[in-house]
């Protein structure tokens, strides 16, 4: 669905360093700095959390660090918004689910 | 429409809302694109342009295309800004389209322009049978390889 | 605490403005940006710019945003990054969050250039992953070079909705359709011209009535609205998308104005509830100018130019005085009164008019 942009007819992105982190366990590169969000797209992740009552899938939705749709857990700490929070190498990212709290995830 | 009596090419200003924009007026340096107000819709004066095509460029809307109505051959040409991924390349046939991206006849490209001066955006021409130069305003979007 | 002359928050083109203006008026400049990089939304606008030459026009966005980050630096500007105005402590200052922890700001004035935020639409699964704004796919595939969907529906034919979806196409995606619940197109038809000629389809009087799918969005359900933008039964149609972006309006971001008690009013065609000011942008709060989104949803170029407006006269109402002061506050009205001039404007102007004579009005100004 999602997918890392290679050429842009108007932008020239900057170069970032792959790095390594793990999703939910999952070995997975990203690139350094770029938001959490973007990595998971990029890996075709979507789903970054699930709702506290109904277990409802959540995902990106602002993306720009307003809505707290997009929070995820790093490093045991929850509650990370996904989408300004730049991704750094060994990052151990989880899906959150529910309102994940600290040390009972 | 045909060309002046000047030269052999015209400028179709496809702007006909009273929006607040004029790069058309500043990017043409012979005068032939002028507005009094910022919200005027822009007028040619044919005798002035140089056919530079860079309003083409310029315009942030991209309503301005360069007309070549009687290129020869029966043919007609029509030049518009393209900012899309991949480019056409010269002598590749394409299908033309109308202002509502509906196919129109098949075309041939005839230039891919990339200046300074053009910021990014291409510039490209199609080589169309004259009769439908009222019509063709672009090429159906290449589809781009994907990952 | 920290003490300034001038705190300006947010760092987009209405607070770029301010703190360049006020700063080369000789006041010391502060201005506080809650995000890792100043330029506000400029950064994502990859299309060149509508306007004249002093707004900038025929530059892209993010051309514009470094300029003006350039302007700033030289003006002495001092900038916080990463740095969040929460509101207000009990003696008055600004409460910033940086770093982690808050720091009192005392100023003398206040520029509020909070923007706006992107309204929502809620529909039968519109949480579910893959609806989105389009501000947030815009951020995704222009900043950070991540594409969101490749088979997208956009809600919403406003500029936003138009400029989004090109953009979107720009990067290797395809629109399948865009709605639009009015009658007719809301942005201006050079940007429907373009993604019209590349083929997609403009459905006016319809709307999205559900996004389906398990873990993401499938599908959207479309349908034909009628006088009431109400969906006419037997109208759905099903779309094969993976995402869905609401481009449905933007309201002021008002909530720090909000502490300073400044008095609003509400224009629906410029996002709702907002702060009204005078002629140079000055709040009921004498202290307080607000300018941009917050102060009435238009563009980035009269944002900009409401910005310079909010930081010259501050400057001013604290005695920093330019030679070119008088003459440089009547172009920058000149310029606004040219940006909302002609007939698509028209309803912008009518509130900006009536937001005015309320700022004007009144006694907001006793002794000052």
């Amino acid at each position: 669905m999602c997918r890392h942009i290679e050429a842009h007819p108007i932008v020239a992105y900057p170069d970032r360093p792959p790095v390594a982190f793990t999703f939910d366990g999952r070995p997975l590169t990203g690139l350094a700095g770029q938001p959490i969000a973007a990595a998971l797209l990029d890996n075709g992740i979507s789903v970054f959390r699930h709702t506290p009552k109904n277990g409802q899938p959540r995902s990106l939705f602002c993306g720009i660090g307003q809505c707290s749709d997009c929070m995820v857990i790093v490093d045991g700490r929850p509650n990370v918004r996904a989408c300004v929070t730049p991704l750094e190498e060994g990052m151990a990212i989880e899906t959150q689910k529910g309102l994940g709290k600290v040390g009972v995830l | 429409m045909s060309a002046n009596k000047t030269h052999p090419w015209t400028i179709l200003l496809e702007c006909r809302q009273q929006i607040p924009c004029d790069p058309c007026t500043t990017a043409c340096k012979t005068g032939a694109i002028t507005m009094e107000h910022l919200t005027d819709c822009p007028t040619f004066h044919p005798e002035k342009c140089v056919g530079c095509k860079l309003c083409v460029a310029a315009c942030p809307g991209q309503a301005i295309f360069f007309q070549v109505p009687d290129a020869g051959d029966g043919q007609a040409t029509v030049t518009f800004p393209y900012e899309y991924l991949p480019l056409p390349v010269v002598g590749q046939e394409v299908s033309a389209v109308d202002a509502f991206g509906q196919p129109v006849c098949a075309a041939v490209v005839d230039a891919v322009e990339q200046r300074p001066a053009f910021d990014r955006t291409a510039l490209v021409t199609l080589r169309f049978p004259a009769e439908y130069r009222e019509q063709v305003r672009f090429l159906k979007r290449l589809t781009r390889e994907v990952g | 605490m920290k003490e300034t002359d001038i705190l300006v928050t947010g760092a987009g083109p209405a607070g770029l403005g301010a703190a360049i203006e006020a700063a080369r008026s000789g006041a010391r400049v502060l201005l506080a940006d809650e995000n890792r990089k100043a330029g506000g939304q400029l950064y994502k606008q990859i299309h060149k710019f509508f306007g004249s030459k002093a707004h900038h026009a025929g530059a892209r966005g993010f051309q514009i945003a470094d300029q003006l980050l350039r302007e700033a630096e030289e003006a002495g500007v001092e900038t916080w990054l990463d740095s969040r105005v929460l509101g207000l402590l009990d003696d008055g200052s600004a409460a910033v969050l940086r770093n982690g922890v808050v720091e009192p700001v005392s100023a003398r004035r206040t520029v509020l250039a909070t923007g706006a935020k992107e309204n929502a639409l809620a529909f039968p699964g519109w949480t579910l992953p893959g609806v989105m704004t389009a501000g947030a796919a815009q951020t995704f595939s222009n900043v950070h070079g991540t594409l969101v969907g490749r088979r997208i529906l956009t809600v919403g034919s406003g500029n936003v909705g138009l400029i989004v979806s090109y953009q979107l196409m720009q990067a290797g995606a395809e629109i399948a359709a865009l709605v639009e619940a009015a009658p007719q197109i809301t942005g201006y038809q050079v940007h429907a011209g373009k993604i019209r000629r590349a083929g997609v389809p403009v459905r006016t009087s319809h709307t999205v009535v559900e996004a389906r799918g398990r873990d993401r969005v499938e599908e959207a359900v479309i349908a034909q609205v009628d006088d009431h933008f109400r969906p006419i039964p037997g109208t759905e149609e099903t779309l094969a998308v993976d995402t869905i972006l609401l481009a449905v309006g933007l309201t002021p971001r008002a909530e720090i104005s909000g502490m300073f008690h400044c008095e609003t009013t509400y224009e629906g065609a410029l996002g709702g509830i907002l702060p009204i000011h005078d002629a140079c942008m000055r709040s009921s709060c004498p202290e307080v100018y607000v300018c941009g989104d917050l102060a009435g949803v238009e563009e980035a170029s009269t944002a900009l130019e409401e910005g310079r407006l909010a930081g010259l006269h501050a400057a001013q109402s604290l005695g920093f005085s330019r030679p070119d002061g008088a003459e440089r506050m009547e172009t920058l009205q000149e310029s606004l009164r040219a940006l909302r001039s002609g007939a698509h404007a028209a309803r912008r102007l009518a509130c900006k008019e009536r937001i005015i004579a309320k700022g004007e009005g009144g006694s907001h100004h006793v002794g000052e």
